[in-house]
C-alpha cells in the first residue's frame, strides 16, 4: 500500500509515497504524476527513516522516566497559574494552522513571552518572502543572469534541474556563484567568486553599492575590485536577473547583515530574490534572543516549546536552561526535561508554505502511537484553540554598518593556531539519517596536523568536543574547516552571541588533533 | 529488449539522491558507489551488467549468474559465501561486501519494481535515465568515460 504525502523538510514541497506493508513502513515510492515528477533529494528519500526512527518518542517523558498524560496536564496547569513566568517558543515542524492555534492559545491565556527558536539563518530569509521582490521558481526561466549565493545543488538539489536546464538552454545565460568553498553549483557556473570564508555579507553590500567607510571590500573578501565592479555593472544593466540564496547554519558572520545586503542588492538592481529555506512560517515572531535576558534574571520559570528539536539540539543553550521547567514537544527521545511526543508534518493534516505557494497536508499516514499534533495536544490539555488567525508581531531594522565592522573585527582576530570551523548544508547528511557528518579540511592544513584521508579526529571548541571523520579536499580554503551541523554535538561546537535580539551562531575557532 | 542506466554527466549535480534511494531501499547498503573525482565530477557508479562480466567469471560458487533474456547479471544471496572475489574482480569497483552480512551487494536494476531502478526515479536533476540499449546506441555522444554504454556527454 502506498500513501501519498508531502516531504516536510524544505520549501520545494515535493510529493512522495510512503510504502506500507503488514509490518509497517517499508520504504519510499517515487510517484511520477506529481509536480516533482517523482524526483526526490536525499533528505526526501530519508524522510521515511525519520518516521520510524529507533529513538522515536511515543510516550511522554518526565526527567528521563515515562509518565502519563494526566501528570503532564496537571504540571502544565500549575504553570499556567503564573502567566508572566511562562515563555512559549515555536520551533520548526509546525503547520500554519498549528501556529495560529498556538498564538490564539497564548492570547487567551495572556502569555506575552512568545518567541521563535528556529535558529537557522535561513529563517531570516522569510522576511523576504512576503515582499514584492520575492520570486518563484518560474522566474528562473525568464532570467538572463542569475547570481547564486551559497550552494544550491547540495542544499536544495531539486532546484538543480531548473537551474541546469536554464543554463544549457542558451549560451548567453550567465550564472554567477558566490561562496566561500568550491561548491557543486560552482562547477556549473559561468563565473565563480570564491570569497574569504564568512565575508559574503560585505560582498553583497558592496554589490548593492553600499561602501562602508573604513572597509576595503576587495582586501577583506579576496576578490579584486575590478571583478566586483564589473559584476555590479553587468547585473544592474541586465534586463531580467534573479538572485537565488541559501544560508546554512554558521556559514557566514552576521547573517542579518547578509539579508540586509541581499535586500539592498535586490532594490538597487531592481531584481527579484528567490530565497530557499526549510519549511517554517512563523519567523516574524521575535527571536529567542529577546527572551534570554529574562531567563538570566530568573523572571521565567517555565518554558513550553512547540516543535521538533529545541532545546536538545543546542547544548550551549541547553546549559542556560538549568533550573527552568522545560516542556518540549519532541519527535525523538533525548535525556532530560519533560518531553511530549509530537507528530511529524508528514503525519499531520493542515497547510504548509512552499516555494510554489501554500500546499495541503492530508494526514493520511497514521501517527506513531502516542504522538499527537499540536492542536490535538492543546485540546487534550483542555484549551480551546479555535479563533481568528493571529497576525504575529514584527521586529525589524538592523544597523548593517556596525555589523560589517564586527565582521572585519572577527576576521582580523588572532587565531592562536586554531582553524575556523564553518557550517555548510549538504542534504545527504541531513540529521545524520543516511550518513554521519564529516569534517572537510584543506590538504595543507591536513599535512600540518599530520592527517591522512578518512582519519578520525577530535575537534574541540570552547563549548564542546566531537570525534569526527575527515575528508581532505582542496575545495576548502586554507585556515578553515567545514562541517555539516546536523547533530547536537556538532551544533554544540559553535559559539553564539545575541545581536538585535537574534541569536547569531558564528563560525568558531577550533583545535583539531588526531586520536592516539 | 534490455534496458540500462545512462548517466548524462552534464546534468549530474552531485547530490547523491541516487545513493540515498538505493541505501533506503536495500536496508542501509547502497549498491551505487560514488567516485569523488575532485574538480571534475562527483559521479555515481552503478553496475553496468557487463557483457563479459568479470565478477561472474571470478565467482567460485556460481552465485552470480546472467539472465540470458535481459542480460542482467544477478547474485543470489543464498549461494554467496562472502569470499569477496567479485569485489576484487569488478573493474569499476561497484560491488561491495559489507562487513556485517559478509555477502556482496550487487545492483539488480531494481527488478522488483515496474518503473525501473529507484536511483533513476529519485535523480533530482534528471541526469540518470533508464533507456533501451538501442536508444543508447542511437544517441550522438562523445565518449567521456570508460564505458560508452554508461556515460553520456552532450557538449
Amino acid at each position: 500500500m502506498v500513501i501519498r504525502t508531502l516531504c516536510p523538510f524544505c520549501s520545494y514541497g515535493c510529493e512522495l509515497g510512503v510504502v506500507f506493508d503488514d509490518l509497517g513502513i517499508r520504504g519510499v515510492e517515487y510517484i511520477k504524476d506529481t509536480p516533482n515528477q517523482g524526483r526526490l533529494c536525499p533528505r526526501g528519500s530519508a524522510s521515511v527513516l525519520y518516521l520510524n526512527h529507533p529513538k522515536r518518542l511515543c510516550v511522554p517523558v518526565e526527567n528521563s522516566r515515562y509518565t502519563d498524560w494526566g501528570r503532564i496536564k496537571q504540571n502544565l496547569q500549575n504553570a499556567f497559574a503564573q502567566p508572566d513566568a511562562i515563555a512559549v517558543t515555536i520551533d520548526k515542524n509546525v503547520t500554519i494552522d498549528e501556529e495560529s492555534a498556538i498564538l490564539n492559545f497564548c492570547k487567551k491565556l495572556n502569555l506575552h513571552n512568545v518567541a521563535s527558536t528556529y535558529f537557522e539563518p535561513e529563517s531570516l530569509l522569510n522576511r523576504l518572502i512576503d515582499e514584492k521582490n520575492s520570486a518563484t521558481i518560474d522566474d528562473i526561466e525568464k532570467s538572463q543572469m542569475i547570481i547564486v549565493l551559497g550552494d544550491i545543488f547540495d542544499n536544495v538539489p531539486m532546484m538543480s534541474r531548473n537551474l541546469i536546464n536554464w543554463k544549457l538552454s542558451d549560451r548567453r545565460h550567465r550564472l554567477v556563484v558566490i561562496d566561500s568553498v568550491r561548491n557543486h553549483t560552482s562547477y556549473f557556473a559561468t563565473d565563480f567568486l570564491m570569497v574569504k570564508p564568512g565575508t559574503e555579507a560585505i560582498v553583497m553590500l558592496n554589490l548593492a553599492g553600499e561602501n562602508i567607510s573604513g572597509i576595503d571590500t576587495s582586501k577583506i573578501s579576496d576578490i579584486p575590485d575590478k571583478i566586483l565592479q564589473d559584476l555590479f555593472k553587468d547585473f544592474k544593466s541586465t534586463e531580467t536577473g534573479l538572485i537565488i540564496t541559501s544560508m546554512p547554519f554558521a556559514h557566514s558572520y552576521e547573517p542579518q547583515v547578509l539579508v540586509e545586503g541581499l535586500k539592498r542588492l535586490s532594490n538597487f538592481s531592481n531584481k527579484k530574490i528567490l530565497p530557499l529555506f526549510e519549511f517554517v512560517h512563523f519567523n516574524k515572531l521575535p527571536n529567542f534572543g529577546n527572551l534570554l535576558p529574562l531567563f538570566k534574571k530568573n523572571r521565567i520559570k517555565y518554558l513550553i516549546n512547540f516543535g521538533e528539536l529545541f532545546p536538545f539540539y543546542y547544548p550551549q543553550i541547553y546549559s542556560e536552561l538549568s533550573g527552568i521547567n522545560v516542556f518540549a514537544t519532541s519527535t525523538l527521545r533525548f535525556r532530560d526535561f519533560t518531553q511530549i511526543p509530537i507528530a511529524l508534518n508528514m503525519e499531520k493534516s493542515g497547510t504548509i508554505l512552499t516555494s510554489f505557494g501554500k500546499k495541503t497536508l492530508r494526514g493520511e499516514i497514521s501517527t506513531v502511537s502516542g504522538a499527537k499534533n499540536i492542536i490535538q495536544l492543546l485540546n487534550l490539555l483542555g484549551f480551546e484553540t479555535a479563533g481568528s488567525e493571529c497576525e504575529p508581531p514584527n521586529n525589524e531594522n538592523i544597523d548593517f554598518k556596525d555589523g560589517a565592522k564586527r565582521i572585519v573585527d572577527r576576521i582580523s582576530q588572532k587565531k592562536d593556531g586554531r582553524l575556523m570551523l564553518f557550517g555548510e548544508k549538504i542534504s545527504f547528511y541531513y540529521l545524520g539519517l543516511l550518513e554521519k557528518p564529516i569534517l572537510k579540511i584543506n590538504p595543507a592544513d591536513a599535512v600540518e596536523i599530520g592527517l591522512k584521508p578518512n582519519d578520525f579526529v577530535f575537534v574541540e571548541s570552547k563549548n564542546n568536543k566531537v570525534r569526527i571523520q575527515i575528508k581532505i579536499t582542496s575545495e576548502i580554503p586554507q585556515g578553515a574547516v567545514f562541517t555539516q551541523p546536523e547533530t547536537a554535538e556538532i551544533r554544540g561546537l559553535f559559539e553564539y552571541e545575541v545581536v538585535n535580539g537574534y541569536l547569531n551562531f558564528n563560525p568558531t575557532g577550533v583545535k583539531i588533533w588526531q586520536e592516539e | 529488449m534490455a534496458r540500462r542506466i545512462v548517466l548524462d554527466l552534464d546534468l549530474c549535480c552531485g547530490c547523491r539522491s541516487c545513493e540515498a534511494a538505493c541505501k533506503i531501499a536495500f536496508k542501509g547498503e547502497s549498491r551505487i558507489k560514488h567516485a569523488d573525482i575532485e574538480n571534475i565530477a562527483y559521479l555515481p557508479l552503478a553496475c553496468k551488467h557487463c557483457k563479459e562480466a568479470l565478477c561472474l567469471a571470478s565467482c567460485p560458487v556460481n552465485a552470480i549468474t546472467r539472465d540470458e533474456k535481459t542480460g542482467l547479471v544477478t547474485r543470489s544471496s543464498f549461494i554467496c559465501i562472502g569470499c569477496k572475489s567479485c569485489t576484487y574482480a569488478c573493474p569499476f569497483g561497484v560491488i561491495d561486501a559489507p562487513l556485517v552480512r559478509h555477502i556482496s551487494q550487487k545492483c539488480n536494476l531494481c527488478n522488483d519494481r515496474e518503473e525501473g531502478p529507484r536511483c533513476v526515479s529519485a535523480c533530482s536533476s534528471g541526469a540518470l535515465q533508464f533507456l533501451e540499449e538501442e536508444e543508447i546506441k542511437k544517441m550522438e555522444v562523445g565518449v567521456r568515460m570508460v564505458s560508452k554504454d554508461v556515460f553520456v556527454r552532450r557538449r
